[in-house]
């Protein structure tokens, strides 16, 4: 329990400090948001410093000192209140979010999820049959190629084949156009089929990270005294391999699983640009071209917090797997 | 019936033919009951002769050559679901060291669950009564059992790793330097345990180990090795009065006998011969302060005397010589 304890004080500790710095870094930026929206209407004629001033008013850019704004700041994230997006004005930063996050949850989500359980068993397979033909040197082999081409490449190549030269698949966009999200199957299907290929392409790039290091540890906990005495005690080659080695072997890679699950959120900035997906990442892409502070503060805020909740999800995970940490930490 | 027969057992490590070979024609035989004793340095191959004994070697080591016979059964060629069915009901093994032994993530009750339900169907009740009488005869207390390896200190998880040996009643346990991580009075306590255990259950043991004083108290018959070969094999007691080789009356200066007033310790000087490129002649003569002539030149055969042997040209003329005296 007191293990828990001290994980949740570091945990508010932790979010205290990021909010705290996603509050300050656009404040301690050059350029102002209602100046960049200026300089957009440069080639039209000279604006008047009134101008400049009713933007100000409109965007809700304070002028007021930093400490007043700093706890202003505060009550709004306890609100979920990250004011109006500049670029999508009138529209709240909230409304954006809600409309974006689904998207990604659901993209990068499912992505992540299947490229761990696949690239975790595969890893096992070749580490377990380490030399074979097939179920090691070719496996592994491939996932080394997949795992180090440039992602964005690969992302082009399909697109251009797949998408632009055989049609087989759309080119951009989450769902046909004349469509508004609801639960209907018309929908669902559009959505599904919008997916495939910035689904394809996070899978083929992303597996392969999990199969070699998931290979690597098996291997390590295969040269392990405790796998030759299962061995030599007469255990069948299953359990030696998933009770004796897998279940040693995964321990480390529990953590960097729990790790993506909480940057997930963050969406994938390459893929949803490169086939135009309506996630996260591409509205953080948007918010960062047009210097729209309340859009990113709100955008990472949400990041951040996933990552620590993960953080502590893959702390009490541990607990449960490896009975080492359960005891250390009383 | 002798229980286990190896036969000019040779082990390489890397490709066959080409690779360093950690074991070089060892034979020997182990009656049932019988405690031989294996003592080398780091090095000698001790422990990659357990290992391929038992038929766990793991690439790149790999038997060359020669043959094991357990009970007239040829361990090295035996069918995968033989081998398995064989492996702890008939030959187990204590590995240096149970901290690694045991796996971290299970408690040592599913650790003699595995071992047994992997062989036999058994009620859980009379598990669980049976995990409790093996830890009694290591002098565990039973509650224990719900505890996980890492819970446990050095001591108690070797001892739990010889109950788990017991636990199917063996012919043979290999006990590969069983008590080498431990402290002297821990291991004082383990191997007046282990004879306790040994006379009360008859099993044969091969017990492979750097302390000669160690094997010395336990064992009924011990062999030397080194650089990958046995180059005395005596009963135990007249090793310590009587050593043949010139490595063994070495060995025997290294440790200090209490009973005497001089308590002299020499080393043995020099290092142990590289295996990549073995000389013509016999492999300690370098570090000999008997050595003769042909001992560069020609290598000594391990002379069978009867139980017991030497590989060793000055000991075999010495033998010779004594009988003749005799």
């Amino acid at each position: 329990m007191r293990h828990f304890l001290r994980r949740l004080i570091i945990l508010l500790l932790t979010l205290w400090t990021t909010v705290t710095i996603n509050f300050l870094i656009p404040r301690l930026m050059p350029g102002n948001p209602a100046e960049a929206m200026l300089a957009k209407f440069h080639g039209k004629g000279p604006m008047s410093p009134q101008a400049l001033h009713s933007i100000e008013v409109m965007l809700g850019i304070s002028s007021e000192g930093l400490l007043k704004q700093y706890s202003q700041y505060w009550v709004n994230v306890f609100h979920f209140n990250f004011g109006v997006s500049y670029t999508y004005f009138p529209y709240s930063v909230r409304h954006m979010i809600a409309q974006t996050l689904p998207w990604t949850l659901v993209l990068v989500g499912v992505t992540t999820v299947i490229s761990f359980v696949v690239g975790t068993l595969l890893g096992i397979l070749s580490a377990w049959r380490q030399g074979k033909i097939f179920s090691d040197m070719a496996i592994t082999s491939l996932f080394t190629f997949t795992s180090s081409f440039p992602y964005f490449w690969f992302a082009l190549l399909c697109a251009f084949f797949l998408s632009y030269v055989l049609n087989w698949f759309p080119l951009s966009g989450g769902n046909a156009g004349n469509m508004t999200p609801s639960l209907n199957f018309n929908f669902l299907a559009s959505a599904a089929y919008h997916s495939i290929l910035p689904a394809l392409t996070i899978l083929v790039s992303s597996i392969g990270g999990w199969q070699l290091g998931m290979r690597n540890n098996m291997l390590t906990a295969l040269s392990e005294d405790y796998v030759t005495l299962a061995k030599a005690r007469g255990l069948s080659e299953m359990r030696i391999a998933l009770t004796y080695a897998a279940r040693n072997a995964i321990l480390p890679n529990m953590t960097g699983f729990a790790m993506s699950l909480g940057f997930i959120v963050g969406g994938s900035v390459l893929t949803e640009l490169v086939f135009g997906y309506p996630g996260m990442g591409n509205l953080l892409y948007v918010a960062v071209q047009n210097e729209d502070f309340p859009l990113m503060q709100g955008i990472f805020l949400i990041i951040v917090i996933c990552v620590v909740v993960a953080n502590l999800a893959a702390d009490i995970v541990n607990v449960f797997i490896d009975p080492r940490v359960r005891r250390a930490g009383e | 019936m002798t229980l286990l027969q190896v036969e000019q057992l040779t082990v390489a490590y890397g490709s066959a033919g080409k690779g360093v070979k950690a074991v070089r024609g060892v034979s020997f035989q182990l009656e049932p009951g019988e405690f031989l004793g294996i003592v080398g340095e780091s090095g000698s191959g001790k422990s990659t002769l357990g290992y391929a004994v038992s038929n766990l070697l793991r690439p790149p080591g790999q038997v060359v050559g020669g043959r094991v016979l357990f009970d007239g059964k040829d361990l090295l060629n035996l069918p995968k679901r033989a081998l398995k069915q064989l492996r702890w009901a008939e030959l187990s093994i204590v590995m240096q060291s149970g901290m690694n032994a045991l796996n971290p993530v299970l408690t040592i009750k599913r650790h003699f669950e595995d071992t047994i339900l992997s062989h036999a169907t058994m009620p859980s009740r009379d598990i669980e009564a049976r995990i409790r009488e093996l830890l009694g005869m290591v002098e565990i207390d039973p509650a224990f059992m719900h505890r996980f390896p890492h819970e446990l200190s050095g001591g108690m998880k070797q001892r739990v790793s010889i109950a788990l040996a017991l636990a199917l009643g063996p012919k043979l346990i290999i006990f590969d330097e069983p008590t080498t991580a431990l402290d002297v009075v821990v291991q004082r306590s383990i191997v007046q345990n282990l004879k306790a255990l040994q006379r009360q259950h008859g099993f044969a043991a091969l017990f492979i180990s750097h302390d000669l004083g160690t094997v010395l108290e336990i064992a009924n018959r011990v062999a030397v090795m080194y650089a990958g070969e046995f180059v005395e094999v005596q009963d135990a007691k007249k090793l310590l009065q009587q050593p043949m080789h010139p490595y063994t009356q070495a060995l025997l200066k290294c440790f200090p006998d209490p009973q005497t007033e001089r308590l002299e310790i020499t080393g043995i000087p020099g290092t142990p011969p590289d295996l990549k490129s073995p000389s013509p002649g016999c492999p300690f003569e370098p570090r000999c302060t008997q050595s003769m002539p042909n001992c560069r030149t020609v290598k000594p055969t391990f002379v069978d005397l009867g139980g017991t042997g030497v590989a060793c040209h000055v000991a075999v003329i010495g033998a010779a010589g004594g009988t003749a005296h005799e």
